[in-house]
């Protein structure tokens, strides 16, 4: 790296567009990154931050503005490119690949190649060793599968191998909410050596106050747009940042529950064990009760949520409503009554081929079928309007193909889905992330709004403020243990992070355990 | 005066209701009216060719090979749509033609008896596939092949029937050489089955499940969908349309033997792809097959007529195979846009406010889902 | 895979112990020889999670091509440079259908496939034609030093060693694995789809040029047989049709495995169907016992 004078801008965006089938995902994505410096990029969930990092990483190509890095304007037609520009990118969703080794991973675009195989190898497993030593990172073994680590090993890894090439431009997309806390901090240690070298570094998170802790100033994009641009010193307040960050104030967002009165248990969980991480868990839900679960990615939430849902097979207790309750498939649990809105809205729910109501109605079929099997098409569509009624979808929208619509409108037309089954218990697995601040409102009256006609909620989120403000109850998971529950007035973010890292203090004053469970 | 104005009015007033509605299915099944077009103007071109190619004769001819082609995608057509394959649909139609001859010969029964039980054996054997396909959760390539393999192996096990014509029942081949008024017998059945399935698919409940599970098994799954159940359905009436085409290849042809329905292979396929349906599964239709098998008959009868020979046929069917699936897709786009997407054809959903997930081809929150559907397989699902 | 490729060479062995002598292993190893270059062809194009439908096309081109305008006049031997070229081509043609045209595989090498194989018909109507005398007596050899089929045989594995270490490789595993990633690891995924095919058909080219020599005469219907085989082979040697997962090795074990079941019911005269029905059990129990192993690990 040739010795630049710190504080110049080294990489400036310029009014980056991108539309996705005519709607605009980044309308004006401009930001000035200094050498030298943290910038932090800030926003909400669909803000555009991670359309700007694709852009930036040459994901996906930009429908218009400038890129231009120490005076040149870069075209950034495929990820390829980018890394030639030396521009980085940790990506949330990790760019290792499973099938091959944790060495051959990180030094991918640049293997030592020999004649031989296994000379090769050793020079790999030599560059890999000098290069962890160097970065004082956890050392994890080479030859090992990446398939084979956990989460948090491969995002650990991924920072490890964006760091070895000595980025010109290091770019991290929520590099650290999948790590422990000491790993987060080897992190954040890393990514100031690297600035402090003369990089750009651009930091994504939507943790503010890991932003505040690292960045030295800082971009807030909302809808696709840049609004804010400042220095992070004592003159900008967190209430000025948040507020930028949602275009309201918060108090405004989360409805109040009034007269919460819970009446008996509906759910009660006794030994649960699911696959090879998850449990022994004891928990119950009462009806009427919104329970929070909250933890860092791949703790064991996905094993938990899909056994309760019946996509997985379990070992242990689960009584509903007093009765035995042990679905071989979801088919059945939402006989049962339990419904869920899974993860990912693309892979696990919508079928994006057809139209709004084929997705609405496809859970309901049975109700809508005469004999043989032939459906009902007036019958479809008075139910499916009805649907969209209950989660306030437009109506027009029922014959639209389901990929047409904006992520908040996919999200309404899950619920609608799951509401037309009658649920007697809903669970949501992270429903509110990727989708717009006003449908995220919409959810949280919904679920509010189940909750007190007496359905039991499971709300799981990996947004803390927003566990903490919408449920009745919160636990934490932690390496497939719920290491704490407790009523959500005696939680607050931090205590959340620190027991979801597995570092829980005691003088927060909850212990883990069940023996708070009573409420 | 009333019935005569009525009846001078009538064919006015079918005509344009026909033409409302042929309008209205070729704005919903872009690809299907599209293949349909293009069989037209095949025939056309053949016919200014030589005037006999549109002789009745000749045209119900190339009805009843449409027909067989159609009867061997028909099955199939479902088995794509919900997001398999099957390949063992030729050696499908040698057992139908085989088990047809050997029950004749052996058993003194009821020829509607044997049909009936030749029909149900094709659906067993379209079980096994299924079976195989649901519980090994094994590719179905592979699966099916092997089937087709295992049929294979039992048809020459057994001894063949290397054209013992005299074995065919007579009550077969007088049917399937009969005419319905216009119609040869075997296009009826073809088209009567072939609407069955049209409203099978758009209009039940079992059709919605298949359209689903092709879309995305996972989320059908998830949604409360029997995936396993609506597969295995899927396969075991391809079991059953092929083997009936098997029958009434042999009673066409007044034989049976084992490699008879080998064009049926990749013919099939071809012609469903024509009709606009995905190979990936999820998006097609019954008429677009329809269409299909029309496209591919009329072009196998054209070529010859034009003085091409097998070499050069081969070489325009392939053509057209490409041709005609390229424009099939760009069709069907065209038909998601006037929906109002814009994005099926750039097979990119809509993300505007979604920040964690994008979607392009290069997908990663996709992978990502990819890897978690691997992970909950992994524990034990 | 590797317990059941020694278990049916010993049966082989045991059946005509005279097999172990140099110009048996040479005839052996010649008549697989064409299923494995096809199959290890097929066996890259399933790595990278495609399919290709049209090496039988591509073979009969290359075969024919050899038994007429190679063979057709003396001063010609040399035009035998230029067919695995043709191969080549047609390969990155089926390459530019998938990579530009955005074809499913399956449904663009099936277009192909017919195309190639009327090529092949149009150049050679029927069987028959020449190929040169003198480069066929070499490639029939097997009472030399080194038979030329296991000569050939070892370049053949000693490129797939070679090959194994090269990024181009590595690539494709990635592209299989994850596509996905794979891009955003910098891998050109068209660059390498396109290669793959491209290769896949010089494979492809070389096996009918290798099958047109051993049989000195050139066949444009003998294609067809190959193309589920090295299916076959491919996922009888582990190869997952998803991609990313299997190896080179093991796919040409599935091609002797296939080859050895031919030539033990033929050793034992037992009736075709055994083989058949030997071939497609095999494959239905090996799908079933991976699917197993993959649910219970």
């Amino acid at each position: 790296m040739p010795p630049t004078p710190r504080c110049e801008v080294g990489l400036s965006l310029r009014h980056l567009e991108k539309n996705f089938g005519g709607v605009r995902a980044l309308a004006d994505g401009s930001i000035k990154a200094r050498r030298g410096e943290v910038h932090g990029i800030l926003g909400e969930n669909g803000a555009g931050k991670s359309t700007l990092i694709r852009v930036l990483s040459g994901v996906i190509s930009r429908d218009g503005g400038e890129v231009i890095l120490d005076g040149a304007s870069l075209r950034l037609g495929s990820p390829a490119e980018a890394l030639r520009a030396g521009i980085r990118t940790v990506f949330q969703e990790s760019s290792l690949i499973p099938a091959l080794t944790v060495a051959e991973n990180v030094f991918f675009d640049r293997l030592p190649i020999g004649w031989h195989r296994r000379l090769r190898i050793r020079a790999l497993h030599r560059l890999y060793a000098s290069l962890m030593v160097a970065l004082g990172a956890r050392w994890l073994d080479p030859s090992v599968k990446v398939a084979a680590l956990s989460v948090a090993d491969r995002q650990l890894l991924e920072v490890a191998k964006a760091i070895g090439a000595s980025p010109n431009v290091l770019i991290l997309d929520e590099a650290t909410s999948a790590l422990s806390l000491a790993d987060a901090e080897w992190v954040l240690h890393q990514v100031r050596r690297i600035a402090d070298a003369g990089s750009v570094v651009l930091f994504v998170s939507h943790r503010l106050q890991e932003v505040k802790a690292i960045a030295d100033r800082v971009t807030v994009l909302r809808s696709g747009r840049t609004v804010l641009e400042a220095k992070l010193d004592e003159t900008i307040s967190e209430d000025d940042l948040i507020e930028a960050m949602l275009g309201r104030r918060l108090a405004r967002l989360y409805p109040k529950r009034q007269g919460v009165t819970h009446s008996g248990t509906l759910l009660r969980v006794d030994g649960l064990r699911a696959g090879t991480k998850l449990g022994p868990v004891d928990f119950m839900l009462k009806a009427g009760e919104i329970l929070g679960l909250t933890a860092l990615p791949g703790q064991g939430q996905r094993e938990l949520l899909m056994s309760l849902s019946g996509d997985l097979r379990f070992n242990g207790g689960i009584t509903l409503a007093g009765r035995r309750y042990a679905p071989r498939s979801p088919a059945e649990a939402q006989k049962h009554g339990v419904f869920m809105v899974p993860e990912d809205r693309q892979s696990e729910a919508l079928f994006l081929r057809h139209s709004v109501q084929f997705n609405v109605t496809c859970s309901v079929l049975p109700v809508l079928t005469r004999g043989l099997g032939i459906l009902d098409l007036r019958r479809e569509r008075a139910v499916a309007l009805s649907g969209a009624n209950r989660v306030g979808l437009d109506s027009q929208r029922l014959v639209n193909p389901v990929a047409t619509l904006s992520g908040g409108n996919q999200q309404k037309t899950i619920f609608a889905r799951a509401l037309l089954g009658q649920p007697r218990i809903f669970i949501l697995f992270d429903s509110t992330r990727g989708v717009d601040v006003g449908t995220k409102a919409d959810i949280y009256r919904l679920v509010t709004h189940l909750a007190d006609k007496g359905v039991g909620v499971i709300f799981y989120s990996t947004d803390f403020t927003e566990t903490l403000h919408v449920c009745d109850r919160i636990m934490v998971l932690h390496e497939g243990h719920i290491v704490g529950i407790a009523p959500a007035e005696a939680w607050n973010e931090e205590t959340l992070l620190r027991y979801a890292s597995g570092q829980p203090l005691a003088r927060t004053g909850i212990r883990p355990g069940a023996q708070n469970m009573a409420n | 005066m009333n019935t005569v104005l009525h009846e001078k009015t009538a064919p006015l007033a079918i005509a344009a209701g026909l033409g409302r509605s042929v309008m209205a299915a070729a704005r919903h099944q872009p690809a299907a009216a599209g293949a349909f077009a293009l069989t037209l103007m095949l025939f056309a071109a053949a016919t200014a060719h030589s005037l006999g190619f549109a002789s009745l004769s000749n045209v119900r001819t190339l009805s009843i090979f449409a027909a067989f082609v159609g009867l061997a995608a028909m099955g199939e057509t479902l088995v794509i749509i919900a997001g398999g394959l099957d390949l063992s649909v030729p050696w499908l139609i040698d057992f139908g033609g085989i088990a047809l001859s050997q029950m004749h010969r052996s058993l003194h029964i009821n020829l509607l008896l044997i049909l009936l039980a030749v029909v149900f054996c094709g659906m067993i054997l379209g079980a096994i596939n299924g079976l195989l396909v649901t519980f090994l959760r094994a590719p179905p390539l592979i699966v099916t092949l092997g089937v087709g393999g295992l049929i294979e192996g039992y048809l020459v096990a057994v001894g063949t029937l290397q054209s013992s014509g005299d074995v065919v029942p007579d009550g077969i081949e007088r049917f399937a050489n009969a005419n319905i008024g216009p119609l040869p017998d075997i296009t009826l059945i073809w088209l009567v089955l072939a609407v069955l399935a049209a409203c099978i698919l758009s209009r039940t409940g079992f059709g919605r499940r298949i359209y689903a599970v092709g879309d995305n098994a996972r989320a059908a799954r998830l949604a409360g969908i029997h995936v396993e159940r609506v597969r295995f359905a899927t396969y075991v009436i391809s079991g059953a349309t092929a083997s009936l085409a098997g029958i009434l290849l042999t009673g066409y042809i007044q034989t049976a033997y084992v490699g008879m329905g080998a064009d049926y292979l990749f013919g099939a396929i071809a012609a469903i792809a024509l009709g606009g349906t995905a190979l990936l599964g999820g998006t097609g239709s019954s008429w677009g097959t329809v269409a299909g098998a029309c496209t591919l008959t009329v072009l196998a009868g054209l070529l010859p007529v034009l003085g091409l020979n097998t070499a050069a046929v081969k070489i325009v069917y392939g053509a057209i195979i490409l041709a005609g699936v390229y424009f099939a897709r760009a069709l069907q786009q065209i038909g998601d846009r006037d929906r109002g997407s814009h994005t099926l054809c750039e097979i990119q959903p809509a993300q505007p406010d979604s920040d964690s997930e994008t979607a392009v081809g290069i997908d990663p929150s996709r992978a990502v889902g990819r890897l978690g559907t691997r992970q909950t397989t992994g524990l034990g699902r | 895979m590797v317990p059941l490729f020694v278990a049916l060479l010993l049966v082989d062995v045991l059946l005509q112990p005279d097999i172990l002598t140099k110009p048996q292993i040479g005839l052996t190893i010649q008549t697989a020889l064409p299923l494995i270059l096809v199959t290890v062809a097929q066996c890259i194009v399933l790595l990278t999670g495609g399919i290709d439908i049209s090496v039988g096309g591509t073979m009969v081109v290359a075969n024919v091509l050899t038994a007429t305008w190679v063979g057709s006049a003396n001063g010609a031997t040399w035009r035998l440079v230029l067919v695995p070229l043709i191969g080549l081509i047609l390969g990155g043609l089926n390459g530019t259908l998938v990579v530009v045209g955005n074809f499913e595989p399956f449904i663009a090498t099936l277009g192909t496939w017919a195309i190639y194989d009327g090529i092949a018909l149009q150049i050679l109507p029927s069987a028959g034609g020449a190929t040169p005398a003198a480069l066929s007596s070499w490639a029939q050899n097997v009472t030399n030093l080194i038979p030329t089929s296991i000569l050939l045989l070892v370049v053949t594995v000693a490129i797939w060693g070679y090959w194994r270490s090269t990024n181009l490789c590595r690539h494709i595993y990635s592209i299989g694995s994850d596509e996905a990633r794979a891009r955003l690891s910098g891998v050109n995924v068209r660059r390498t789809k396109f290669s793959v095919y491209a290769i896949a058909g010089l494979l492809a080219a070389l096996a009918g040029i290798y099958l047109a020599l051993i049989t000195g005469t050139g066949d444009a219907t003998i294609g067809d047989g190959y193309i589920l085989s090295s299916v076959e082979a491919c996922v009888l040697g582990g190869i997952s049709l998803e991609g990313g997962s299997g190896g080179v090795g093991l796919a040409v074990a599935g091609a002797f495995i296939l080859t050895f079941i031919d030539g033990i019911t033929s050793v034992l005269v037992l009736p075709p169907w055994v083989s058949i029905v030997l071939a497609a059990g095999l494959l239905i129990v090996v799908i079933g016992i991976r699917s197993r192993l993959v649910k219970f690990s």
